[in-house]
């Protein structure tokens, strides 16, 4: 007897893959989640839950249908006109994936300074850092000049790259010697407590 | 080549991780282990003075007064280990996870897609790793995971070595046999009585000879050091999670029931963890280590897979009973909990008793509430009376990542991105 490819439960542990990671897993993550020995059952299965409709596909991008992102739990059913709401929550991302995305490079650094005030950096912030990215003009990066580690504009001119404080009270510097950019800044986080501290 | 295996292998792996975020300790002997005395991992700079892993922080310091000293952050290098192996699936789908710092990536025909030789292809792979995460990797590259492993070791830090089969022979005899991973110091002795001392004496073997002196093992290494394939790149992780709980007390004891308390303690840390990450083991192990560093174990099967310590705790006695020679010395115990798995839809069997299993998970759910409020085993076996009052000696061992918290952060939650600490 053939086995079924789509089950409830399958479907289900897919729905939760997607609902706490924001994203379908890759071949090699669905075969960890369901079971899978190998990439080719994976893609398999990605065929037929395409077909069903609860995926489709976007060039060679696989993108979950509201019938899979779409479906929530809750303790009671509420009845009457299904809201239009619901149906848009498919193409959204988490927080995380708009700050960092899927890349292995990302860095916090915690902001001690105050050279960047004027660009929104509050001594105290955490930034995200893409570290080893090559930056272009205007740029924010942390630096290595002289031994010393910098956070500043990157600017580049025709005598040579000047790294510029979003403070008046900083002078441009122009590496002598050495000028070692460790990365580039990508996003500011700031916490507020707002009331709820944790301890 | 008609394979192209390479083993990716990270140099110094946790000193590095520490070098590349704090500047400061770049070009310095660095060594982590503070929290158990020994040292785990040595920076470059540190084993050019001799400093090398397992000995102890008292001679680090009587050879390196100035040497830095740090807590191990496994958390942060268990990031770095998650990272590394992102960028190697970026040039070849197939990547073997081998260990926290190393892994088998099979280049096989992604040169075309690359269009790079397999050569600019590791170089390629170091560099990005060296961009990316600031830590170095030294890769070999050649016909099989034996082959690779032996040329990824052999120019370290930031080595790239091919071993191609062409001169393969040759080359061999130029390398020791005990270099070979899998052949250990007890094999080479009883090799060396055949007249084997190098990989080159050993791959002209007979099938028949490697066999005897060897074994089942033996006879796959011999076949892969001469460029036959035996182990496949194995890509897919092992769904079989374990968790090891160990501790090492101070002086050494002979005390049986406070070794056995220890056991216990083991035991329940290991399983609140369990039910932390809604796991459940039916198999325990239980070892006991002497103060001369030897060690003895115990494996213990349930009927039943449990995350309850109270489940485990008739079967641990009578095993630790079984081992326990109370005219020796002990300086630690450890639990393995193996071959784990997730809690998934309740499946009694026949021979359960499935009121005291629901009974049982709401005293540990109950039990972890008040963990979370009164602290760590302020609900414990009874066994526990005998262990002593808890000198706070870890309070200085704890990983600077777990003592400066982001806002928001708490001791047991932390962001799974690596703080970088640079002064800006």
């Amino acid at each position: 007897m053939k086995k079924r490819i789509i089950t409830q439960e399958r479907i289900l542990l897919l729905q939760r893959y997607l609902r706490k990671n924001g994203k379908l897993p890759s071949f090699r993550e669905l075969g960890v989640l369901l079971g899978f020995k190998s990439p080719n059952a994976s893609a398999r299965f990605y065929r037929a839950i395409e077909q069903a409709g609860y995926i489709r596909r976007d060039g060679t991008k696989l993108i979950s249908t509201s019938l899979l992102a779409g479906f929530k739990c809750y303790s009671s059913i509420s009845a009457g006109f299904p809201s239009p709401a619901e149906d848009e929550l498919c193409d959204v991302i988490s927080l995380e994936e708009y700050l960092i995305g899927n890349n292995e490079s990302v860095f916090l650094v915690k902001v001690s300074g105050d050279s960047m005030i004027g660009a929104g950096i509050m001594p105290g912030d955490i930034i995200i850092v893409n570290r080893g990215a090559d930056p272009i003009s205007n740029d924010i990066v942390v630096a290595e000049v002289d031994g010393e580690w910098t956070l500043k504009y990157f600017i580049r001119t025709k005598h040579g790259v000047i790294l510029r404080a979003a403070n008046d009270s900083y002078p441009d510097i122009l590496p002598k010697n050495e000028l070692r950019i460790g990365g580039v800044v990508t996003g500011v986080v700031r916490r507020y407590y707002g009331g709820t501290r944790e301890s | 080549m008609k394979r192209a295996i390479a083993h990716v292998d990270a140099d110094a792996f946790f000193a590095s991780v520490e070098q590349s975020l704090h500047p400061e300790y770049r070009g310095k002997p660095l060594v982590t282990g503070l929290e158990r005395n020994i040292v785990s991992a040595a920076s470059y700079e540190a084993k050019a003075l001799g400093i090398s892993r397992g000995i102890a922080l008292w001679d680090v310091k009587k050879i390196c007064p100035e040497c830095i000293i740090l807590p191990s952050d496994y958390e942060t290098y268990s990031l770095y280990s998650f990272r590394l192996f992102e960028i190697l699936r970026q040039y070849s789908p197939c990547v073997e996870e081998y260990s926290i710092d190393e892994a088998y990536v099979d280049l096989t025909g992604v040169s075309r897609l690359h269009r790079k030789s397999y050569r600019m292809i590791a170089e390629e792979i170091q560099k990005t790793v060296n961009k990316r995460l600031g830590i170095g990797v030294s890769v070999g590259l050649s016909v099989t995971k034996i082959l690779a492993k032996l040329a990824s070791g052999l120019e370290k830090p930031r080595g790239i070595t091919i071993i191609e089969e062409t001169g393969l022979m040759e080359f061999l005899s130029r390398i020791q046999v005990g270099k070979i991973c899998g052949i250990g110091p007890k094999t080479v002795e009883l090799l060396e009585k055949f007249g084997v001392r190098t990989a080159g004496d050993f791959s002209k073997l007979s099938e028949e000879a490697v066999k005897r002196y060897t074994g089942k093992i033996g006879l796959e290494l011999w076949r892969e050091i001469k460029g036959e394939m035996v182990y496949k790149v194995e890509d897919l992780p092992s769904k079989r999670y374990s968790i090891i709980k160990s501790k090492t007390f101070t002086p050494p004891s002979s005390n049986r029931e406070f070794i056995f308390a220890q056991a216990v303690r083991n035991l329940e840390s290991a399983c609140i963890k369990a039910q932390r990450h809604r796991l459940i083991s039916k198999r325990l192990i239980l070892f006991l280590r002497l103060n001369d560093f030897s060690h003895t174990s115990f494996k213990i099967e349930l009927f039943t897979p449990t995350n309850s310590p109270i489940e485990f705790i008739k079967e641990l006695r009578r095993s630790f009973e079984a081992i326990f020679d109370s005219t020796k010395l002990y300086r630690a115990t450890g639990i393995a909990l193996e071959k784990m798995r997730e809690i998934k839809e309740k499946q009694y069997s026949l021979f359960d008793n499935e009121e005291r299993t629901e009974e049982l998970e709401c005293l540990y759910e109950e039990i972890t509430k008040m963990s979370e409020r009164y602290g760590k085993h302020v609900v414990s076996a009874g066994t526990s009376l005998y262990l002593k009052r808890k000198t706070d000696s870890s309070r200085a061992t704890k990983p600077i990542r777990k003592e400066k918290l982001l806002p928001g952060e708490t001791f047991r939650k932390r962001i799974r991105i690596p703080v970088w600490e640079i002064g800006v």
